[in-house]
C-alpha cells in the first residue's frame, strides 16, 4: 500500500504538541455532497487513511469523485525496541494527522446516497476513531 | 392523457383539492409549469427580540433558553437580536434550499425586509448557533448568493461513464429584492465528457446579473478516473528515515 507522507519538509522532526478543542476548520462539507466525520480526537497514522481512501474507491467502483480533506503532516518517532533512554530523538516510524472532533475526513460527490452511505461505513472501519456519515441534504433540511 | 384529465375536473374543482397532481406541480393559465421554471418568490416571516448583552456568556446563556443570537446589519447600521430557535428551525424547512426574503418583526412592531446572509453551525451537534440577518431597502441592488439546482442526468455520465463534478453549489447575483430568483435551474443532461458548464451560460432573468468572471466553471463532466498507485519518489524517500533500524542495546550493558 502506498505511504502517504509530504514530499519535502523543513525539518525531519517535530514535537509531539498537543491536540485540544474542536475542529474549528475543515468541518462542514465543501466539496462533495457526501462525506465522513471525526467525533473523537486522535492522531491518525497515513495508513489507516490510505486503506480508508481505498475502501471508499473500490466500494465506488471509480464511480464519483472522493476528496480526502486531511493530510498527515506529522512525523512521528519511535526509539527501537531495547534502546536505552537518552541518546537524541528517536527514528521517524510513521506520518500522522492531527483529527479533532467535527474534522471532515473525506467527501464524496456524484454517487447515490446509498452508495456513498456503504463506502462511508467501509471507510469507518478502518480508522480508529468513532465517525458519522454526513450529506449536504440532510443539513439543508436543518 | 393526464393532463387533459386535469383540464376536465378543472371546472368543478379548485386547484388545490387537486391532490393526485402531485406535489410540485402546478395549473396555470391552461398550461402545466413545474416550479423550477417558475421562480416566483417567497417570503418569509420572522419574530426577533432585541438582546443587551454581547459575547461568549450571554451568547450561550441565550442558546440555553432556547434562542439564537443574531445581528441585523445593513445600511442604517447594526442591530444585536435574538431569534427564537423553534421558529427558525420551521422557518429554514419552509425556505427549503432556496433564496428568500425574510420579513423581521421588530419588537418595537416596526417590520424589517432582511435576507438570511449567513449562519453558523456547531460542527458536532449541528445546531445553529448564530445568524447574520442582511437588511436590505426595496429599492436598492443587492448581491445575495442563489442556489443553484441541477437537473437531468449527463450524457459523458451515462454512456461514457463518465463523472459529474460540481464545482459551484450556490452562485451571486446582483439584483433588485423583487426580482430575487429562489434558486437558478441548470440542466446538465446535455454534457459530455470533458465539457463544462460556465456562468456565461445560465439562464438570463430580467433585472438579475451574476457579477464576476463570466469564465467560473458551474460544473464538468470528468472523464473515469484511472487509479494509479502513488509511488514513492526519491525525494520523499530521502525526507523519510528509513523505519528504527538502531541496534538494540545488548543486555550484557545493563
Amino acid at each position: 500500500m502506498a505511504n502517504i507522507q509530504p514530499s519535502r519538509t523543513k525539518f525531519r522532526k517535530v514535537q509531539k504538541g498537543r491536540n485540544r478543542g474542536n475542529a474549528t476548520v475543515c468541518n462542514a462539507l465543501a466539496f462533495g455532497d457526501f462525506g465522513i466525520q471525526a467525533l473523537e480526537r486522535c492522531r491518525m497514522p497515513a495508513n489507516q487513511l490510505e486503506a480508508a481512501r481505498v475502501a471508499i474507491t473500490r466500494s465506488l467502483k471509480r464511480k464519483g469523485k472522493v476528496w480526502m480533506r486531511v493530510f498527515p503532516h506529522i512525523p512521528v518517532t519511535k526509539k527501537p525496541a531495547e534502546v536505552r533512554m537518552g541518546s537524541g530523538k528517536g527514528n521517524v516510524e510513521y506520518w500522522s494527522a492531527t483529527i479533532k472532533p467535527g474534522t471532515m475526513l473525506f467527501e464524496v460527490s456524484g454517487v447515490s446516497a446509498s452508495a456513498a452511505r456503504e463506502a462511508m461505513r467501509l471507510a469507518d472501519s478502518k480508522i480508529q476513531v468513532r465517525c458519522r456519515f454526513v450529506s449536504r441534504e440532510e443539513l439543508e433540511k436543518y | 392523457m393526464g393532463i387533459a384529465f386535469c383540464f376536465s375536473i378543472f371546472s368543478v374543482r379548485p386547484l388545490s383539492q387537486i391532490s393526485w397532481l402531485g406535489r410540485g406541480w402546478e395549473l396555470n393559465l391552461g398550461t402545466v409549469t413545474h416550479p423550477e421554471y417558475n421562480n416566483m418568490k417567497k417570503q418569509l416571516k420572522l419574530a426577533v427580540k432585541n438582546r443587551d448583552g454581547i459575547g461568549r456568556g450571554p451568547a450561550r446563556r441565550l442558546r440555553k433558553s432556547g434562542q439564537i443570537p443574531a445581528i441585523i446589519y445593513g445600511k442604517s447600521g447594526s442591530k444585536t437580536v435574538s431569534v427564537d430557535a423553534i421558529a427558525f428551525r420551521t422557518l429554514m424547512r419552509s425556505k427549503g434550499d432556496s433564496a428568500s426574503l425574510v420579513e423581521l418583526a421588530l419588537e418595537d412592531g416596526g417590520k424589517e425586509l432582511s435576507i438570511i446572509k449567513d449562519f453558523q453551525r456547531d460542527p458536532l451537534s449541528t445546531a445553529i448557533i448564530h445568524i447574520d440577518l442582511l437588511a436590505v431597502d426595496p429599492n436598492v441592488e443587492m448581491t445575495v448568493s442563489v442556489p443553484i439546482h441541477y437537473s437531468g442526468e449527463p450524457v459523458g455520465v451515462k454512456v461514457g461513464n463518465g463523472v459529474l463534478d460540481i464545482i459551484l453549489h450556490d452562485i451571486d447575483v446582483r439584483c433588485l429584492p423583487k426580482d430575487l430568483p429562489e434558486f437558478i435551474a441548470v440542466d446538465v443532461s446535455e454534457l459530455q465528457i470533458n465539457e463544462s458548464i460556465h456562468v456565461g451560460k445560465l439562464p438570463k432573468a430580467e433585472g438579475v446579473t451574476y457579477p464576476g468572471d463570466e469564465n467560473r466553471v458551474l460544473a464538468l463532466c470528468a472523464a473515469p478516473e484511472e487509479e494509479t498507485p502513488v509511488e514513492e519518489t526519491p525525494a520523499a524517500a530521502a525526507a523519510t528515515p528509513a523505519p528504527s533500524t538502531s541496534t538494540p542495546a545488548p543486555a550484557a550493558q545493563k
